[in-house]
């Protein structure tokens, strides 16, 4: 793709017209300021793009946002709006971390409050909740108790113990996604993932202590009890082993599933069938059951985050949830009258007032936004994800040091706790974009304003 | 994580992938020994490789096994039998989440077989 291949609508939207290929069902549309376009179309992440844009049933325009990236078939900030009743689901439009997302927590402390402990602090919640490769959880469930989790979410993690019924009221959809059955997890997904509840894994996922730097805007930071100064905590991460499991079994079936349908696509990462086949309707119902063991996850990780932080800071120290929310998930959502399913893929639900969270890398920044009108009318309700990838981990093991990284974030008054030296330098942060400018852009266009930015103390990571 | 394989027949391309799979994974092997065999059927060669790849993968992570040589009681471009040898592994030092078919497209040309793989890690 080339940059005079984009028709500029303004100063931070871009058009690929629907002319531009002839299998395009629509135009393909590119939040982006004109730097970063320059570096978007120097992967294939367009190209991507206007593959999505032929995909049957797809409404106004394939969308990616700025912190667009390539990614397998579908761009990884891409978003599909589709029609159910003529057009197809497609499980690489949700990425095989079915339900990876970031949850919040908006403790009672501030830095000064920390300082003294933050070492310790850091070490408490690596102790307590597992990270890495091959780290399973604290906790074995059987078959049955399993798929409750699949069916129930985080509120199965409630009922466990593991937090109480005012959390769910903060998590996205209360944390169940309905209707679920399990029965359509293979018994190897359900294999993978029985002892990973309440771990984060590895790759660009982890827990961080933040302190708010900057408020934007003071009535919405103060609806969401926020305060610069303030200590909040992220976790990242999504259903696991089992939701990888989910996607490839999925994938698998809807390729071979595809020639009865009379679907081609332009790549086998977009294999999709229709929404109101077999096969659309049993993926959809197994989507939302891995969906709810990311849930349930992330509420495992609050309940090991919340322990750690009364075992440093005591027992009047608290971690409320602040939102969760999903940016890997197929949604049933109604714009204009008309119910869509909205395929985010490395992209965030961002509804007038919502909240929207927006992780960056470990040694830039992070936001939260909230959504505004403008995502309703142009974007079916989305916004940005996070940063967004510009070095591969590849790249980034090769070209950073991880004894000089790890140095350059202590001097940054950043403590690391990394399993290992190469989990750090996969997420180094030049191996991302400038948030600060992704987030200029879903803000200047007004999908969604900036309330809060957040700067890493602590970062914990497999 | 992307790599090229190829081979000069079909069945060694498919035994190169285990061996690239393997050695990426880094299983840290007991020395139990443990063997493993599956058909499978796919719409076309490439969709082949890659599902077999991925039943491979699954299984390292559902028996906590690695393998290291298969061999095809048959193998054509759409469908396979294979069994696998190899050991129980206490651990593996990359986490291999999935065999993905992003840039997968096998290919016979003078000489042999190739193609490329992406494993989403």
């Amino acid at each position: 793709m080339r940059k005079q291949d984009l028709h500029r609508i303004h100063d931070n939207l871009w058009e690929i017209p629907q002319t531009h290929r002839g299998d395009m069902r629509v135009p393909a549309r590119v939040y982006t300021n004109e730097r970063m376009l320059e570096q978007i179309v120097s992967d294939r992440s367009l190209e991507q793009l206007v593959n999505v844009a032929t995909l049957p049933g797809i409404q106004r325009y394939a969308i990616a946002m700025p912190d667009v990236h390539e990614g397998y078939g579908f761009p990884i900030g891409g978003v599909a709006a589709i029609d159910p009743g003529e057009g197809v689901i497609s499980p690489g439009g949700i990425g095989y971390d079915i339900n990876c997302g970031v949850r919040v927590l908006r403790s009672n402390q501030t830095l000064d409050d920390i300082k003294p402990v933050i070492r310790k602090l850091a070490h408490s919640l690596a102790r307590e909740i597992p990270s890495g490769v091959g780290r399973g959880g604290n906790l074995t469930l059987t078959k049955d108790d399993l798929d409750r989790v699949l069916r129930d979410g985080a509120k199965r993690a409630v009922e466990l113990g593991h937090g109480t019924p005012e959390d769910l009221r903060h998590i996205e959809s209360e944390g169940r996604i309905t209707p679920n059955d399990p029965k359509y997890i293979s018994d190897d997904a359900k294999q993978r993932g029985h002892d990973q509840l309440g771990t984060i894994g590895s790759g660009n996922h982890f827990v961080e202590i933040d302190v708010i730097d900057t408020i934007f805007d003071a009535d919405a930071a103060q609806t969401l009890g926020l305060d610069e100064n303030q200590i909040v905590v992220q976790i990242h991460t999504g259903s696991r082993g089992l939701g990888h499991q989910v996607a490839t079994d999925w994938i698998r079936s809807m390729i071979k599933a595809m020639p009865k349908y009379g679907i081609h696509i332009p790549d086998r990462e977009l294999a999709c069938a229709p929404v109101q086949s077999d096969e659309g309707q049993k993926y959809l119902l197994a989507m939302a059951s891995a969906a709810n063991f990311a849930f349930a996850n992330r509420q495992l990780i609050t309940a090991g985050a919340r322990r750690a932080w009364s075992h440093e800071l005591g027992t009047s120290a608290r971690l409320d949830i602040l939102y969760d929310v999903a940016h890997n998930v197929a949604k049933f959502e109604e714009y204009d009258g008309k119910l869509l399913l909205v395929h985010r893929k490395g992209a965030t639900r961002a509804f007038p007032g919502q909240p929207v969270l927006i992780p960056g890398s470990m040694g830039t920044a992070s936001y939260l936004l909230m959504g505004q009108d403008g995502a309703m009318r142009e974007t079916f309700g989305s916004s940005c994800h996070g940063a967004g990838r510009v070095m591969s981990r590849s790249a980034a093991k090769q070209k950073i040091n991880g004894h000089e990284l790890r140095a350059r974030l202590e001097k940054m008054g950043i403590v690391a706790e990394a399993g290992s030296l190469k989990g750090l330098v996969e997420e180094a942060p030049e191996a991302y974009k400038d948030v600060d400018a992704v987030v200029g852009v879903v803000a200047q266009a007004g999908i969604a304003k900036r309330v809060a930015r957040f700067k890493p103390v602590a970062v914990i990571k497999g | 994580m992307r790599f090229r394989i190829a081979s000069e027949t079909l069945e060694g391309l498919f035994a190169e992938a285990v061996a690239a799979l393997t050695e990426f994974m880094q299983p840290a092997f007991i020395d139990d020994v443990v063997s493993a065999s599956f058909e499978l059927d796919a719409i076309d060669t490439t969709s082949l490789l890659v599902d077999f790849l991925s039943e491979v993968l699954t299984r390292c992570h559902v028996r906590h096994e690695a393998y290291e040589s298969v061999v095809f009681a048959s193998l054509d471009a759409l469908s396979l039998r294979a069994s696998l040898r190899g050991r129980k592994a206490r651990a593996f030092g990359e986490d291999v989440k999935a065999v993905t078919y992003h840039e997968a497209e096998v290919v016979q040309r003078e000489g042999g077989w190739s193609t490329m793989l992406v494993l989403d890690i």
